[in-house]
């Protein structure tokens, strides 16, 4: 290969590309026959990898469909909760013996009757229960029912009887039902008043009706910032015959926003207590008698003291306890919120669906928060070999380009 | 894959007898020597045909995949043969078998099949490629992972290279 000496570079690359494309290198026949008859081997094997193929669009079927089984199953499952979560409440009251009678409206308009347990607070309320124990003319009271054994029973039968009268009172406040037994009256009443000024009249006024029917003020709290809504919160505590009329007194100071009535009976307590201090009374005696009996040995006189140290004691808490709960038989507790503001809108009740749907929901987000919280666990791994998988490919490009530069 | 992807995916044996020339003269290019790169041609086809499967048309052309498959052949031979050589300069029994039988095409002159041989086979590659192959530049940049101007420069330096050693071997 000769090269002029006056030849352009550019010419003579290009001479060299043309040089090199002309004789490129061919492959031998042997090569040529071992590549066709391994084309021919394939050609065999076409209907297994066609088989294959479809194996393998087969499992992303499968994964879709497994997929659209785990939503439907959320689904469902949150169905079935729904479902069995909508019980009424009065079935659910039936086999509670402690359920006690509650009244709750929020609102003018909407009367509710739910169960209340003794110990619950008014923040365990659920408006959605609420709703669902009312009828359609919600507004009014729902006919009581007995409420089983004992004195739960009896108490309710008196609720009833009164409560049955109290159902076509427009006033709600009407409907507590009031007896001569001891009874654990609550109320949680909310009101809303125009202005300011009209907030600290009627504050001053309910401290003034809470001490004419013989009351006191257990606790006050009264806020009116600079700017927003202003709020007092009186807690009375009156005598619980004279509730009712405290009550309706009250509720003349301002718009209803909500309110809440919960009672529940202590004369058994009491009467228990009762039984329980007299049985004390007479086992005091008795031992009182024995340790009288001169003939008696140190070590049975030691006992015997031990016994009537512990019967004293525990006489004296029976006492108290008993003294507590004919306090809270006869003074009721009114707790009063005057605003000037709104309550909150409570949302719609959703329906049986929507329900599904959320709790379907729930579920699916409570799947995703444990991937997140997996992905999260597995994170430094996942980095780790992340950062692996880097160095590795790195190092396999150097090695390529220390290979190729030989 | 979608059946789509499949239906389109050319014949195997049709693939092989189209792109056997061009694989051919870029593993011959890569590695120097003729009968060795028939070696691994025949190997890079035989593994082709085992993973002909998951060949995907639309990801690259037929031609383009044979030939990543040849490039990753040549490259494990390169690795066996470093370890070879490294082994056997642990023991001083060192020999030279690789340009036994030089060949980069029937025909092609002294000086260009010599100075084809001084190059490094990195080089050479991007001539098989550009040159042989005639791919664009972007393909080329692509199957070696590179930018396109770190491609047209290691070309352009290729031949540069190329010609000098021929106007050097000629002047000789």
């Amino acid at each position: 290969m000769s090269r002029p000496e006056n030849e352009n570079p550019q010419e003579r690359l290009e001479k060299t590309a043309r040089e090199l494309r002309k004789h490129r290198p061919r492959p031998s026949e042997a090569l040529a026959a071992r590549i066709e008859r391994l084309a021919e081997r394939r050609t065999a094997r076409r209907a297994h990898s066609t088989r294959l193929q479809l194996s393998r669009r087969r499992l992303v079927l499968a994964l879709a469909a497994a997929l659209a089984i785990a939503v439907a199953g959320a689904i469902v499952h949150g169905e079935l909760q729904s479902s069995s979560s909508s019980k009424p409440v009065a079935s659910e009251a039936a086999t509670n013996p402690k359920t006690i009678l509650g009244i709750v409206t929020h609102g003018k308009s909407s009367l509710k009757r739910v169960k209340s347990a003794p110990s619950a607070s008014t923040s365990s309320f659920d408006p959605y229960a609420a709703r669902q124990t009312s009828s359609g003319s919600a507004a009014r009271l729902q006919t009581l029912k007995a409420l089983p054994p004992t004195a739960a029973a009896r108490s309710s039968r008196d609720l009833t009887g009164s409560g049955t009268t109290s159902t076509r009172s427009p006033n709600p406040l009407a409907n507590i039902p009031l007896t001569k037994r001891l009874a654990d009256l609550r109320a949680v009443l909310t009101l809303k008043v125009e202005n300011r000024a009209r907030l600290s009249s009627a504050t001053a006024k309910a401290m003034k009706i809470a001490s004419s029917f013989g009351g006191f003020i257990a606790s006050a709290d009264y806020q009116a910032p600079g700017r927003g809504v202003a709020s007092s919160t009186l807690k009375f505590k009156v005598p619980a015959t004279r509730a009712q009329a405290a009550l309706r007194r009250i509720s003349t100071l301002g718009e209803i926003l909500s309110q809440k009535v919960s009672l529940e009976d202590v004369q058994r307590t009491v009467a228990v207590e009762a039984d329980q201090i007299k049985t004390l009374e007479q086992q005091i005696a008795d031992l009182e008698r024995s340790l009288s009996d001169s003939s008696l040995t140190s070590s049975a006189r030691s006992q015997l003291q031990v016994q009537l140290a512990n019967a004293r004691a525990n006489l004296h808490s029976l006492h108290a306890q008993r003294s507590a709960n004919v306090r809270r038989g006869r003074l009721a507790t009114i707790t009063l919120t005057l605003t000037t503001g709104d309550l909150p809108k409570l949302p719609a009740a959703p329906s049986r669906i929507h329900k599904a749907i959320d709790r379907a929901w729930d579920g699916l987000s409570s799947e995703i928060s444990w991937a997140a919280i997996g992905l999260i666990v597995a994170s430094p791994f996942l980095l780790l070999a992340a950062v692996l998988a880097l160095a590795l490919r790195y190092r396999r490009r150097r090695e390529e380009r220390r290979l190729l530069e030989k | 894959m979608t059946v789509a992807a499949v239906e389109k995916r050319p014949d195997f044996a049709q693939a092989a007898r189209d792109h056997l020339d061009a694989v051919h003269a870029y593993v011959a290019y890569l590695v120097g020597n003729r009968s060795v790169a028939e070696d691994l041609t025949a190997t890079a086809f035989e593994k082709a045909l085992r993973n002909w499967t998951r060949f995907d048309p639309r990801r690259a052309s037929a031609r383009t995949w044979l030939c990543a498959i040849a490039r990753s052949v040549a490259l494990d031979h390169f690795r066996s043969e470093d370890r070879r050589r490294r082994r056997e300069d642990a023991y001083a029994l060192r020999q030279e078998f690789e340009i036994a039988e030089p060949g980069f095409g029937d025909g092609l002159s002294p000086e260009l099949e010599s100075a084809l041989a001084s190059l490094t086979a990195g080089e050479r590659e991007v001539i098989a490629l550009r040159v042989l192959l005639e791919w664009d530049a972007e393909t080329v940049a692509r199957f070696l992972g590179i930018s396109r101007s770190a491609c047209s420069m290691r070309l352009s330096r290729a031949l540069e290279k190329l010609s000098e050693r021929v106007a050097s071997d000629v002047e000789a």
